[in-house]
């Protein structure tokens, strides 16, 4: 199924492109250990672990949303071990990360590299196919261009697993032309 | 100025001819060459302006074209459209392109292909729409194959309207390519409005109507001649007299219109419309000026001529009337005006000699006449005195004669004397000899008696002569005198005259005296013969009475023989005298003549001064009728 959606997207791209949409897959272990890191996996099950009702999560996320200030959850967010694990990868990675987050099992965030436009992903492919009711995969989506990093992005996502059951997930946005 | 026709010209019209002539040939001159350089000037402005404005069509476009041309080449290095073609995702290109649409108006729209042709983005979705399906046609399209081969081209510039944009656009494409291997993955299209250019000209235009020519029209045409642009209407008629002008854009600067011939156009009849509105203007001004020109001509010749013609007026009355009197009248101040104050000021000082010269004539007329006058009185004068010295001589010589014969006389009185003494002293040896003589004695003493008698007679004769010699001398006196007053009257002249006629005067004098001592003399001896008489009577009374008495007689007799002496000397010194006076007179004769010499010598310069004084009259006369010639 990967290589089936992998043609449909290089079916119009040039060969440069394909070539260097190919060399994500260099990067996918990688990402695999970002998304199994215990740390990563810790958070993530603590924030499950707070059930907060998804009407709560929406409000928060349209408080998100109303303002680019960085407000206390947006800290918060952006500055617990999660989001500094993160940033350990990102560091490691180089400029090839552009962003990275990750989001509980119900779409919200629990840490990121930096500010995303939402705080809920949890109507977008990113999470419904990472997470997919426990049972999701990977996913990497169409590129497009990322007017936060101004440069054209690929974003791969990944299940966060506790053991075999998907308990979140993990969205990268690779920057191609640094790849 | 000899032409023929100014000969039969006064003064004034020859100038005036002159400086209507000169100020037309002047003016004549000066617009023609002024005209012909302002023509030159002109034509080398409208072309030097006509060449300016293609020139700067030409870099305009031509700065326009590389800018956009540049623009497009940037832009299809943009790294948002590359990643757009290398990833395929369009989104933000569209973006892109929309917002290079919004800040560049002179394009009219972007729009990105791939490498098989098909639009992939564009700066509208409705540009994007015009170009699906027609992936071969773009293809095939003259700027697609140029931007394959990395070239722009404006062969699709010919076409009327471009049926995607809707409109006349010179197309500008870029190949777009990868950042990582620079391998061609699409094209970018940027089409160029052309409508632009009339935007681009339209300053030049303006500066054409700011310039009033209407005419001007600005074209933009192929190498091969076909007309990109064309600033005059499609409509419009031709011009008739086209001045142009072309700048071709060369290849210098690499761009879409190398080879393109910019040509500026203009109607020459326009171009030159403000030389034909100055010839116009500097014919009126000629006119205008050559009617000044006459007008001050006229009046300058007027000023110059007419005091001119008055002087000479003047000049003709005093020369026909002799009136010096006529005045000239001139009130300018100019050089001509001093002309004529200066001739009347020499008829002031003519008319005043003449004055003067008359009254001095009148005065040397009378002065002449009166010396005139004078000199005929002293002529008369001297003519009077002459006669009178002729007298004078004539008188002096009987003098001499008379004074001659005096001497004579008076020598003969003398012998006479020496006789009577030798007689005396005969009779005193007789007396003592002989007594008996008495009576002889008494005889001779009778014929003694009788002598002594005729002695007296002689002496009174001699004393009348003495008289006369005395009225002589008076009459000297008289002369001389006469002569010195009319040597004073005679003046330089007279002087040595005077001189000799105060000695004349002298002489007189002294013979006046000496006369009056003879006349005494002669007095005394009168009275002695008388006693002589008487006694020598007595004696022969008494000689008869006694002898005794001889002895007393012989006394008497020695004592007559002493007063014969004495009477002897007496005569002698009468005869020194008369021959003094002799001399005296011949002194007298030889001055009146020498005054008589004198006087005609004074008659010939008082008749040369006659002569002189009448000449001088002549003259005066001739001065006079010289003078009255004029009145003043």
């Amino acid at each position: 199924m990967w290589t089936l959606v992998s043609l449909l997207l290089l079916a119009n791209v040039p060969p440069d492109g394909a070539a260097q949409m190919k060399k994500v897959d260099g990067l996918m272990p990688e990402l695999r250990r970002m998304a199994t890191d215990p740390s990563v996996v810790r958070e993530v099950k603590k924030q499950n672990a707070r059930r907060v009702s998804l009407e709560s999560i929406r409000q928060w996320d349209e408080e998100w949303r109303a303002t680019p200030a960085l407000t206390p959850l947006k800290r918060q967010l952006l500055g617990n071990p999660c989001a500094r694990t993160l940033g350990g990868y990102r560091e490691r990675l180089g400029r090839v990360v552009a962003e990275a987050f990750v989001m509980d099992n119900q779409g919200a965030l629990v840490g990121a590299t930096r500010r995303t436009s939402d705080y809920w992903q949890g109507d977008e492919p990113k999470w419904r196919q990472s997470f997919n009711g426990g049972r999701g995969g990977e996913l990497r989506e169409k590129p497009f261009f990322d007017d936060s990093s101004q440069s054209y992005v690929v974003q791969v996502s990944l299940p966060v697993k506790d053991g075999a059951r998907v308990i979140g997930a993990l969205t990268v946005s690779l920057s191609l032309l640094e790849l | 100025m000899n032409l023929p026709l100014s000969r039969g010209l006064k003064l004034r019209g020859r100038i005036t001819l002159s400086v209507a002539m000169l100020s037309a040939l002047a003016i004549l001159s000066v617009t023609g060459v002024g005209l012909s350089f302002t023509r030159r000037t002109l034509s080398k402005q409208i072309h030097a302006t006509l060449r300016a404005e293609a020139e700067g069509l030409k870099d305009l476009v031509e700065r326009i074209l590389a800018e956009r041309e540049a623009n497009v080449r940037g832009w299809s290095e943009d790294a948002i459209l590359r990643g757009a073609l290398l990833f395929d995702t369009y989104d933000k290109s569209d973006a892109v392109l929309a917002g290079l649409v919004k800040h560049h108006p002179s394009l009219s729209g972007f729009v990105l292909f791939n490498e098989q042709g098909r639009a992939v983005s564009a700066s509208s979705e409705a540009l994007l729409k015009s170009f699906q399906g027609r992936e071969r046609e773009v293809r095939e399209t003259a700027w697609y194959r140029a931007a394959l081969e990395g070239r722009f081209t404006a062969d699709a510039l010919a076409r009327e309207k471009d049926a995607a944009f809707g409109k006349r656009v010179l197309p500008l494409a870029a190949p777009v390519k990868s950042p990582a291997s620079g391998a061609r993955i699409g094209v970018l299209l940027a089409a160029y409005d052309w409508s632009q250019v009339r935007d681009v000209v339209k300053a030049a235009m303006q500066r054409a109507r700011e310039r009033a020519q209407d005419s001007f029209a600005l074209e933009v045409r192929s190498e091969e001649g076909t007309v990109l642009f064309n600033s005059r209407p499609a409509d419009a008629a031709p011009l008739v007299r086209p001045v142009s002008q072309e700048a071709i854009n060369g290849t210098d600067v690499k761009d879409v219109g190398d080879g393109w011939h910019f040509v500026a156009t203009l109607d020459a009849r326009e171009a030159y419309a403000p030389l034909a509105q100055a010839a116009t203007v500097a014919l009126g001004m000629l006119g205008f000026f050559l009617v000044l020109a006459v007008a001050g001509s006229w009046w300058l010749a007027r000023g110059i001529a007419r005091p001119i013609s008055a002087l000479s007026e003047a000049v003709t009355h005093v020369l026909e009337e002799g009136d010096l009197s006529h005045r000239v009248e001139v009130n300018s101040g100019d050089e001509v005006g001093e002309l004529a104050h200066a001739f009347s000021r020499m008829m002031e000082q003519l008319r005043q000699t003449t004055v003067g010269l008359q009254q001095g004539t009148r005065v040397l007329t009378g002065a002449v006449a009166e010396l005139s006058q004078a000199a005929e009185h002293q002529e008369r004068n001297l003519s009077r005195q002459a006669a009178a010295i002729q007298e004078t001589q004539v008188t002096a010589q009987e003098i001499q004669q008379t004074s001659k014969m005096a001497e004579e006389r008076s020598r003969a009185v003398l012998q006479v004397t020496e006789r009577a003494e030798e007689v005396g002293r005969l009779g005193e040896q007789t007396l003592g000899a002989s007594i008996a003589g008495l009576q002889e004695l008494h005889e001779k003493v009778g014929r003694l008696a009788s002598t002594i008698l005729m002695l007296g007679n002689r002496t009174q004769q001699i004393g009348e002569i003495a008289q006369t010699v005395k009225d002589l001398a008076d009459q000297s006196n008289m002369l001389a005198l006469n002569a010195a007053i009319e040597a004073v009257r005679s003046g330089e002249h007279g002087k040595g005259f005077g001189v000799v006629a105060r000695e004349i005067r002298a002489l007189a004098d002294q013979s006046i005296e000496s006369t009056d001592r003879v006349r005494e003399l002669l007095d005394d001896i009168g009275k002695s013969i008388q006693d002589t008489v008487s006694m020598t009577e007595k004696g022969q009374q008494q000689m008869q009475g006694g002898l005794a008495q001889i002895k007393a007689s012989g006394e008497s007799l020695r004592e007559l023989t002493s007063i014969v002496k004495d009477n002897a000397g007496a005569a002698r010194q009468i005869a020194v005298a008369v021959s003094q006076q002799n001399a005296g007179i011949s002194q007298i004769f030889t001055a009146v003549s020498d005054l008589s010499s004198l006087m005609e010598e004074t008659m010939q310069g008082v008749q040369a001064t006659t002569r002189a004084t009448s000449s001088l009259r002549e003259a005066a006369e001739r001065m006079e009728s010289v003078a009255r010639t004029y009145r003043a």
